[in-house]
């Protein structure tokens, strides 16, 4: 059969939306900024349709896509550093967020842990942790090796722990 | 061995081939302080996922579910994929859908249940003086000697005079069969012998009000009736028309 590249990455875009969105959600901020991530990237991929080779996984075409996306937006901005805003934070937590300690407790500080990782570290763990993608597929779609993948992982992760280890000893949020 | 802490954490992840794997469990089991590590490791995985689980079923934005909606509404206009591939292909039970579900089609069998306005069209020459499809009162719709040589000869994907082969596939019994679009009509021929012989044709454009029995779509009725052993790649397409279709023994 001849299915044409440009259908494949239709039909990928469609059928991996979820997994998409997922991944951008960890990359931005908010959920807004997620779709706008996603459908900007989705753009791109169309763009670019003809030049896919099914030979790759669609997901790690369109993952790296996004992520390349993603990293050109925020060369453009200033460095800023650390910027979460904490209404904004909390808002995304829903009405029940900001009411309940229980609800906002570990996924709210979770969020802010991560938000504050350096941006190649947070990108690691949006694509191994939350997004479940195995090193070697997330060392193609960083266009890094393995070995850097798993060292930055390790070290997000003890960031990460350590900040709410942290937090859990101050017995205060964020 | 005492492992490493990236080895505790490619165990974790699921990184580790079966028997390294059952290594480090060991090693894990008989040492507490190795326990209390991969103990973090999950947890640090647990507390990533936590962090957007709240918000992974909020819905699309508008820009973004327009987009998805003309993407899915492409994909039904444009299917170029066989009706077998049509189901679970969405997570969204819909998104991925190819088109043949719902297609309003006209159901007409090799036995010539012909719809008048696809045997007037379809036997007329479009470009060529030679037609595709013969229609005769004893035999009814038959594919005509120069679609036994479009069949036999053109590779899926390429438009001769309004004829594309879509694919092509080896049926549950080992026959070659080749799923083919002709104008506005999708059929399906399958090879007896020397000759292909004509299982399916059926209006995909809408253009007879006539739905199959229970609203249930003829195309996938025929690839069901049919069975597919497997799709045959570009390459084995291609060694198939080298050797002129020599049948299919799986």
């Amino acid at each position: 059969m001849a299915r044409s590249p440009e259908r494949l990455v239709r039909e990928g875009l469609v059928q991996h939306l979820p997994k998409f969105r997922r991944f951008a959600l960890s990359l931005a901020r908010n959920q807004a900024d997620a779709d706008d991530l996603v459908q900007a990237g989705f753009e791109r991929a169309l763009a670019k349709a003809r030049s896919y080779n099914p030979a790759y996984k669609i997901e790690t075409w369109v993952f790296k896509i996004i992520q390349n996306y993603w990293t050109d937006q925020m060369r453009k901005q200033a460095r800023r550093g650390t910027n979460v805003d904490i209404d904004e934070a909390y808002s995304l937590m829903g009405e029940d967020g900001r009411q309940s300690v229980e609800t906002r407790d570990l996924s709210f500080k979770a969020r802010l842990a991560i938000e504050q990782l350096p941006e190649d570290h947070r990108s690691v763990v949006a694509l191994v942790l939350v997004n479940g993608e195995s090193y070697k597929d997330a060392a193609e779609i960083l266009g890094v090796p393995v070995g850097t993948v798993m060292s930055r992982l390790y070290r997000a992760r003890q960031t990460l722990m350590q900040q709410l280890d942290s937090d859990h000893t101050r017995g205060g949020r964020a | 061995m005492i492992p490493d802490d990236f080895e505790l954490m490619a165990y974790v992840d699921g990184e580790l081939d079966a028997q390294s794997s059952k290594r480090i469990a060991e090693a894990v089991e008989a040492d507490p302080a190795l326990q209390a590590k991969v103990d973090a490791l999950i947890e640090s995985r647990t507390v990533a996922r936590a962090a957007y689980a709240p918000m992974q079923e909020a819905p699309l934005s508008r820009a973004l579910q327009d987009m998805m909606d003309d993407l899915e509404a492409g994909l039904e206009s444009h299917s170029d994929a066989p009706a077998w591939q049509s189901a679970d292909a969405s997570p969204s039970g819909g998104a991925g859908m190819l088109s043949w579900a719902r297609h309003r089609a006209a159901a007409m069998t090799a036995m010539g249940v012909a719809v008048g306005a696809l045997a007037t069209w379809a036997l007329m020459p479009q470009t060529q003086t030679e037609a595709f499809l013969t229609l005769t009162e004893a035999t009814g719709t038959q594919l005509s000697d120069r679609a036994q040589r479009a069949l036999s000869q053109t590779p899926a994907g390429e438009n001769v005079d309004g004829f594309t082969v879509q694919t092509s596939f080896v049926s549950g019994a080992g026959r070659s069969c080749r799923q083919f679009t002709l104008v506005d009509q999708d059929g399906i021929a399958c090879l007896d012998a020397s000759e292909w012989h004509l299982v399916i044709l059926t209006d995909v454009a809408g253009s007879s009000d006539f739905q199959a029995a229970g609203g249930t779509d003829p195309m996938a009725v025929a690839t069901a009736g049919l069975g597919v052993a497997r799709v045959l790649t570009d390459e084995e397409e291609a060694a198939q028309i080298a050797q002129n279709w020599r049948r299919q023994v799986d």
